[in-house]
């Protein structure tokens, strides 16, 4: 965000840890001794964590997660984009159809999940229809923006060179959309990440949400804190690899 | 990047669509309200009549029956209530607080300095995973879906704070020097009202967020609530009931996010049109 830009072209990364790290230092100072069942010391996160689980079931299991989000991404991205640009394209579309997405998006995005799971059972198939289902919105509706703003020069030219509707999608309105469909896809992560974790916590088992669901249920309160710090990273980490993507794909974009 | 980010923002707004259909067409209303009918009545045929046969599925006649029948028995007001509760009280303590910290981030170099790396990694958390430590530190109570709903809802109106009171022109801030306004009196009367229309934005988000991490903390940790309701009616495979919720828990985030529109146009004149000119943006 531009606002984020202006805000962190002044600050210093590192320094910018202190209080992070100064509070869970305070934490483990006042709790250290006691093995608190509500908020165990840091400390313990770690050693109460590889005790239950190896490096690697964690590993795998963060590997099924990224699998499911991915795939559901990818989906909506597709139907997002294409959806979204019809709706932004065409204006019997648009009119016909603003109202349902804006229902739709205004729909908080868990409560696609049961619905999935009546839909679909408990397999992987569920997972990604739910993910995509609550993510689809941030691309549809940049998307459509990004079409319905198609510079009116570049579609003169279109009517010039007597282009018919396809090649027009296909060679102006497309091109024209992609930076914004990738910036809806980046607003969409965070929610996807979610959804994942929810359709896994729910029951439908694999991936890093089915310790976190189990952690809760065995009122084992140091693991639920070492998976959140991790869980946490992951997201993160996600985060920081769809910015890099997105300027690598974007470096050689012309600009709108 | 700048054009970029706004799309960001575009996609963040509420209600944007809409607006842009309705200045396409002054009859956007009757064709998309006729699109949802014509559905909704697709719907209805399609699954009564059998000819899609469907496991587990509800018709929309069904789903306003089971409406009705919650209505009618108390249920549904009960969990209206304790959902709603959670996510108001959860909300306001995350404006006041997000308000607080993003003034302080917004106003001095040297604390936007030593926090926001701090900032980005907290908001970046999947706050779903913030369920079961809350869920073992606060136990089975309202007190940890308010725990889980601050501890999200908080980020948004931390940076629209920060960033709006970064944003507000220098010569503003000159008038007050010049003034010789307190830093108190410079901050709420000056600077604090010429960032409002960031800070609501951020305040939105933070409301539907809210309503998310509402429904997600009864889903899968506190037995109450429109989300526990929605889960067990699944779970209990009573279709009518779990749509039923749906729509419930729907109308909720579109009555909230209209009821905040709506209070937003209560501000002091200035502030109101910088925001109408934030959103037309």
């Amino acid at each position: 965000m531009r606002v984020l830009g202006r805000i962190r072209r002044h600050a210093a990364p590192v320094r910018g840890f202190l209080p992070l790290l100064l509070g869970l230092a305070l934490w483990e100072l006042l709790l250290v001794g006691q093995t608190s069942p509500f908020f165990p010391p840091p400390s313990l996160w770690f050693s109460e964590l590889t005790e239950e689980y190896s490096a690697g079931e964690l590993l795998s299991a963060l590997g099924a997660t990224f699998r499911t989000l991915v795939v559901g991404l990818a989906i909506a991205t597709a139907i997002g984009a294409v959806a979204g640009i019809a709706i932004g394209y065409f204006r019997t579309v648009r009119m016909s159809f603003s109202t349902l997405v804006e229902f739709l998006r205004a729909l908080p995005s868990p409560v696609i999940v049961p619905i999935a799971m009546l839909a679909f059972g408990q397999g992987e198939a569920m997972k990604v229809f739910a993910v995509a289902f609550a993510s689809i919105w941030p691309v549809l509706l940049n998307a459509a923006s990004a079409a319905g703003s198609t510079s009116p020069v570049l579609l003169d030219v279109a009517t010039t060179f007597r282009m018919g509707t396809g090649a027009r999608l296909r060679k102006i309105v497309l091109p024209g959309t992609v930076p914004s469909i990738l910036l809806g896809v980046r607003v969409a992560l965070p929610v996807a990440l979610i959804v994942t974790i929810l359709v896994e916590m729910l029951g439908a088992g694999g991936g890093i949400g089915a310790p976190l669901i189990d952690a809760q249920r065995e009122y084992r309160s140091a693991s639920a804190f070492g998976l959140l710090l991790i869980v946490g990273i992951f997201g993160y980490v996600l985060n920081l690899l769809f910015t890099m993507l997105q300027a690598l794909f974007l470096r050689r974009w012309p600009d709108g | 990047m700048d054009a970029g980010d706004q799309s960001a923002a575009v996609a963040a707004q509420p209600g944007l669509l809409l607006r842009v259909a309705r200045q396409a067409g002054r009859r956007t209303n009757f064709y998309g309200f006729a699109t949802i009918a014509a559905l909704v009545l697709l719907w209805q045929v399609v699954i009564a009549t059998g000819v899609v046969d469907v496991e587990f599925m509800a018709t929309p006649t069904e789903i306003a029956g089971a409406i009705g029948d919650l209505a009618a028995s108390g249920e549904l007001a009960t969990n209206v209530v304790h959902t709603l509760s959670a996510v108001l009280i959860g909300w306001a303590i995350a404006v006041v607080a997000g308000v607080a910290i993003g003034t302080l981030v917004g106003l001095s170099a040297t604390a936007r300095d030593y926090s926001m790396a701090t900032i980005d990694l907290l908001r970046a958390l999947p706050t779903i995973a913030l369920v079961p430590p809350a869920v073992l530190a606060f136990g089975f109570a309202l007190k940890m879906e308010v725990a889980v709903i601050v501890c999200a809802a908080v980020w948004p109106v931390v940076i629209n704070t920060a960033g709006g009171i970064t944003q507000v022109p220098r010569e503003l801030r000159d008038v007050a020097r010049t003034f010789q306004l307190s830093p108190l009196r410079t901050a709420f009367g000056v600077v604090l009202p010429a960032a409002l229309p960031t800070v609501i934005v951020g305040m939105r988000l933070a409301m539907s967020l809210a309503l998310i991490l509402a429904v997600v903390a009864e889903m899968i940790g506190n037995p109450a609530g429109l989300g526990y309701a929605m889960v067990f009616a699944q779970q209990a495979i009573n279709p009518p009931e779990m749509f039923a919720y749906v729509v419930v828990i729907g109308l909720l985030g579109v009555l909230l996010n209209l009821a905040l529109g709506a209070a937003s146009r209560l501000l002091p004149p200035v502030a109101a049109a910088a925001l109408a000119e934030r959103e037309r943006r």
